[in-house]
């Protein structure tokens, strides 16, 4: 079934992006028309990352403008100096990804680069110089007792400088100093029991042991982060718990007091010479060389970064950044376009459901839910929810934050600004949530469009239409409108079933809400445009689909075909529901169906009088169904 | 109140314990959807499954996936650790678990922890596409 199911959405898939030759009509291949340009390919290869990119450039000047408060350059300037204050000199210059990428300003987009750490912080680099003379010496069959000592005390001096750079990089992140430094070890030591006890390994085994008092000493110096007394208590506790010189594999060296035990036998052992004894204890050293730089950057790279998130939150949460940031994405003009979008959406798509929802007691309740629902909006917080911050600048205060049940943050400044990488500015969607109640709290019913979206409003405003229009369209959605108390499963029935058709999308089981969503926003598109001259809709209709456009320039839903995703593919909505809508094909001027896609729509559902009409020019109908 | 606390602590201690595996559920959408990250000297993955689809599996760089443990490791104690002084209940956002341990609950009502582990799915999303 489910094999089938696939083969006749790729037979669909195909014939909706296989007419890509120049001068496609929106009547016959809508997405073709909207999206591709004369060559077939996408007309917006580069939108959703421009548009991304102008999210993380008003982000990166409002730290700018942080950072110049607080006495920086810029916020680049701030961010390396934090860093070097707290140990962590950053090569200049850094390298532009991984820098960008700490920052949040870049994502992992052509994978994670395993030498990233090298390239952001110069001690990584330097680790493997430092231990070049202690490699490139051999102690083996050395015969001279002085070099070979001169050799170790050399050695022991580059480990006890670095051991120290560590214990300074350990304390900046004492979980996961705890968790991998110790924890690993330990647990290597549990899965080989041999060694748990083991004659070479014994301080190990006895912090192995106690392990849970040192996790909980942990837990009371990582309560103390940001105060003075911090950084003190976090050094000694490293010091003093550092495993690094403990071995839970075994080498066949060994120290002074080691070689001077006797057997089990009780037979007494001949003494190593102390030739021999130091040149095992050189091997040791050597050995230790050829990991403990994987170690040191793994910890430097993981704490450095924990070191700049910390920071980028404090410079995220300070009204400076709040203030520049909310008033770029949220302007007034933002609010007044979206607001109006809205609010008209609502209001049409209530005239909608008087035409196809028989039941008044029914039709009733929708009506009055969408006066009540909710757009909404990041407002600037008030004085009250901020606190001095440590460099005495103001930041937005915990304790004020608002609990919202919702992921994304739309009505929490504190949250959105919290995450170092401010993700919830840079990403691009819409949502809709029903009302909900958890406890004693109950959240409004809301459509919110994310900060993302709303720059993108000046230059194309009509996309903002079919996208709000979706997202209030869900509230009478099949499941959304049980939930909501007004089941309109029954009125969308034959809706959904000409979608299932092999002549339409081929419609794929959890797709119901997501495809009524897309054919409300189509209806609703219909009345808009129908609004403007006719010389203008075709244009206006392909304009109003160019967020799918951005989406299959992202890559994400076009590439690959997916039968379980909850939105069916963007060809297929385009061309499929919004290209098929038997009211949207009318205002358009387009006669009949396209020969790609059965025409949908619920029948009830009336244009307002259209005062003009393009002239016909498509095939013969087929008839609506 | 004391006893409380304390078995709240050893509660965590096991899920802490050197983890090579993390787990994060959450829900998204009405989907559940489960990220797994698995490191090891020879193979480190990331897996997630939605629902009840089948599970995308990535081969990721073992230091890529250490990173992220340890950055799960972060929020737990975020989580855990340092509660906003108003908490005084938690809806669920998501929950972590290290290795077989007891999972950890980051609630929404602590907005720091929440936000971090929402910038964290995100950078869980874009690794195993």
């Amino acid at each position: 079934m489910k094999f089938y199911q696939t083969f006749l959405l790729l037979i669909a898939f195909q014939f909706s992006i296989s007419a890509q030759a120049a001068n496609i009509d929106a009547c016959e291949n809508l997405f073709s028309a909207s999206c591709l340009g004369s060559d077939g390919k996408n007309k917006f290869p580069n939108k959703f990352q421009e548009n991304k990119d102008l999210s993380v450039k008003i982000i990166s000047d409002a730290r700018d403008k942080t950072a110049r408060d607080l006495g920086f350059k810029n916020f680049d300037e701030a961010l390396k100096t934090e860093l070097k204050n707290k140990g962590f000199e950053v090569k200049e210059p850094p390298d532009e990804k991984a820098w960008k990428v700490l920052k949040g300003e870049a994502d992992l987009s052509g994978g994670y680069d395993m030498n990233e750490g090298k390239k952001l912080f110069a001690d990584i680099s330097n680790c493997e110089d430092k231990l070049g003379p202690i490699k490139n010496y051999s102690s083996y069959g050395k015969t001279d007792l002085a070099e070979v000592q001169k050799q170790v005390a050399q050695a022991e001096k580059i480990f006890k400088d670095l051991d120290n750079k560590l214990i300074q990089i350990y304390s900046k992140n004492i979980s996961d100093f705890v968790t991998k430094q110790i924890g690993d070890k330990c647990r290597n030591l549990k899965s080989n029991p041999e060694n748990y006890n083991a004659y070479d390994n014994p301080e190990a085994a006895l912090k192995c042991k106690d392990f849970e008092s040192i996790r909980q000493q942990a837990v009371r110096i990582f309560r103390l982060e940001g105060t003075p007394e911090y950084q003190e208590q976090a050094e000694k506790f490293v010091k003093d718990n550092l495993l690094g010189e403990l071995k839970y594999s075994s080498y066949s060296g060994g120290t002074p007091a080691q070689n001077v035990s006797t057997s089990a036998g009780g037979l007494i052992l001949p003494q190593k010479s102390e030739l021999e004894m130091a040149r095992n204890n050189y091997d040791r050293l050597t050995k230790k060389s050829y990991s403990y730089c994987n170690g040191f950057g793994r910890a430097m790279n993981e704490a450095g970064k924990k070191v700049a998130d910390d920071f980028m939150i404090e410079i995220n949460t300070s009204k400076t950044t709040v203030d520049a940031v909310l008033g770029s994405f949220y302007s007034e003009e933002n609010r007044k376009t979206t607001e109006s979008i809205v609010s008209s959406a609502k209001s049409e798509i209530q005239g909608m459901v008087k035409d196809f929802v028989g039941d008044r007691e029914k039709r009733n309740k929708i009506i009055n839910s969408y006066d009540s629902m909710k757009y909404q909006w990041m407002d600037l917080p008030s004085e009250s929810f901020y606190k001095k911050g440590p460099r005495g600048n103001l930041i937005l205060d915990e304790n004020k934050a608002i609990t919202s049940f919702n992921s994304s943050f739309a009505s929490d400044p504190f949250g959105a600004f919290s995450d170092p990488k401010m993700t919830f500015f840079t990403t691009l969607n819409a949502n809709y949530m029903p009302s909900i109640e958890v406890g004693a709290l109950s959240f409004e019913k809301r459509v919110a469009i994310m900060p993302s979206f709303l720059i993108g409003a000046k230059e194309n405003p009509f996309y903002l239409q079919s996208v709000i229009a979706h997202e209030v369209g869900h509230h009478i959605g099949p499941k959304l409108s049980r939930l909501n108390g007004f089941d309109l499963s029954g009125e969308y029935k034959e809706l959904l079933a000409c979608y299932k058709g092999n002549k339409s999308i081929h419609l794929q089981t959890k797709q119901d809400d997501e495809t009524i969503a897309d054919y409300i926003s189509s209806e609703y598109l219909a009345i808009e445009i129908g609004k403007l001259p006719v010389d203008q809709r075709e244009q206006a209709l392909k304009s109003s689909m160019e967020a799918f456009c951005h989406f299959d320039a992202m890559g994400n839903q076009m590439q690959s075909l997916n039968c379980t995703e909850s939105h069916p593919e963007n060809s297929l909505r385009v061309s499929g529901i919004y290209g098929a809508n038997p009211n949207l094909r009318k205002v358009v001027g387009c006669e009949g169906d396209s020969s790609q896609f059965a025409s949908c729509g619920i029948k009830d559902i009336k244009l307002p009088k259209i005062s003009e009409k393009k002239p016909s020019r498509n095939k013969p109908s087929r008839g609506r169904q | 109140m004391k006893i409380l606390i304390v078995s709240f602590l050893l509660s965590i201690s096991a899920s802490c314990y050197g983890a090579s595996v993390a787990t994060i559920k959450i829900k998204q959408s009405g989907v559940e959807q489960v990220f797994q990250i698995k490191q090891d000297k020879t193979k480190s993955i990331i897996s997630l499954k939605m629902g009840k689809e089948k599970a995308k599996i990535k081969k990721v760089h073992p230091n890529f996936a250490s990173e992220l443990i340890s950055e799960a490791n972060q929020i737990t104690w975020q989580s855990a650790y340092r509660k906003p002084a108003n908490q005084k209940k938690c809806s669920e956002y998501m929950q972590i678990s290290f290795d077989r341990g007891k999972p950890e609950t980051i609630c929404q009502e602590n907005r720091r922890a929440t936000a971090r582990a929402y910038g964290f799915v995100n950078k869980l999303n874009q690794s195993v596409r």
